[in-house]
């Protein structure tokens, strides 16, 4: 196994072990139970591909992309814009949330009468 | 002097203290005394100058943008507004004169529309390049999506019929809501009419208004809420 591999592994196992700390740990991890399981299971995935890099053409093959590196780099692709239009999505709801507090704030402060 | 007793000016005011008074202070002389002033966060003294003159202060305690300055004055309205028959809406960093305000206000009784725009003139060589290009962009993105053509979509100079106003749905929180409202306003089939008015450009309204880089934005959000 090469030093990449091993930084790699004890990263992921590192976070791993975080993340399953804070959900134990958390009391609405009800809530966040489906997301949580999908991250384990990216990190599951990233554990099993940088162990056993031959998956990832074995997957590659499968799927018709050819070479193991570029279905990586495919399925990455796809989670970053998933994750990306998840983010956005929650900040605007944050920012019409917070818009709508600041509107309320400044309607019981001010004159009913011009 | 004639009392414009059912209009309600809306001013809406980010850091405007050094124009502020003379804004207002026009407005009442010739008649407009029911003002409402936005203030969207300002850091200076707009508030105090603005309740020292009088208007009625709605404070946002951290900055929203144009869009938010207005819905907070439709909801304002909405809830207290009752006597009031006319909204306008004049922008407070002293770019339109009351003069502009009036010749607009002379179309209501001729022709009764739903909505009349202020619409600036952009001539060449006295208007910066820049704003006439972004003016131009921005109307053909507005014949774009609703099929109408509009000479100023940014204009912060509006009459409304006070229902009009109220029932509006725009949704943006920055500039683009000056499109927004035109869009809506054309989606719901209210009849708007475009007044020419002068241009007035000083070093004052050149900084505060909005700036080329704000224009990505300005598109996006046009798109986004379209």
């Amino acid at each position: 196994m090469s030093l990449f591999q091993v930084t790699s592994l004890l990263f992921l196992v590192g976070f791993s072990i975080f993340k399953l700390y804070g959900l134990l740990k958390s009391r609405k991890r009800l809530i966040f139970l489906f997301r949580d399981l999908l991250s384990l299971l990216s990190v599951i995935f990233a554990i099993l591909v940088i162990s056993f890099p031959a998956i990832s053409t074995y997957l590659g093959n499968f799927f018709g992309i050819g070479r193991g590196v570029d279905f990586i780099l495919y399925v990455s692709i796809l989670i970053l814009f998933l994750r990306s239009e998840s983010l956005s999505h929650k900040l605007l709801d944050s920012e019409a949330k917070i818009e709508a507090l600041v509107r309320e704030i400044s309607l019981k402060k001010c004159d009913k009468e011009p | 002097m004639k009392n414009y007793d059912d209009f309600l000016v809306v001013v809406p005011v980010y850091n405007e203290a050094a124009v502020l008074s003379s804004v207002l202070g026009s407005l009442t002389k010739h008649g407009f005394n029911n003002i409402l002033v936005v203030d969207d966060g300002s850091t200076d003294d707009s508030v105090e100058i603005a309740r020292k003159e009088c208007a009625t202060v709605l404070s946002h305690p951290i900055n929203l943008g144009l869009g938010g300055a207005l819905k907070t004055a439709r909801k304002w309205v909405s809830l207290y507004g009752g006597k009031f028959s006319f909204v306008a809406t004049f922008d407070g960093d002293g770019q339109h004169e009351v003069s502009d305000l009036l010749k607009i206000v002379g179309f209501i009784d001729e022709f009764s529309p739903d909505i009349l725009l202020g619409a600036r003139q952009f001539l060449y060589g006295k208007a910066p390049i820049n704003r006439i290009l972004i003016s131009k962009l921005a109307s053909v993105l507005i014949w774009l999506l609703c099929g109408k053509w509009f000479k100023d979509t940014q204009s912060g100079l509006r009459v409304f019929k006070k229902e009009v106003f109220t029932s509006l749905e725009f949704t943006s929180a920055g500039y683009s809501v000056s499109s927004e409202i035109i869009l809506r306003g054309v989606e719901r089939g209210f009849s708007i009419i475009e007044v020419t008015v002068p241009t007035r450009y000083s070093r004052y309204s050149l900084n505060k208004g909005q700036k080329v880089s704000n224009w990505y934005q300005v598109f996006s959000d046009l798109l986004h809420n379209s």
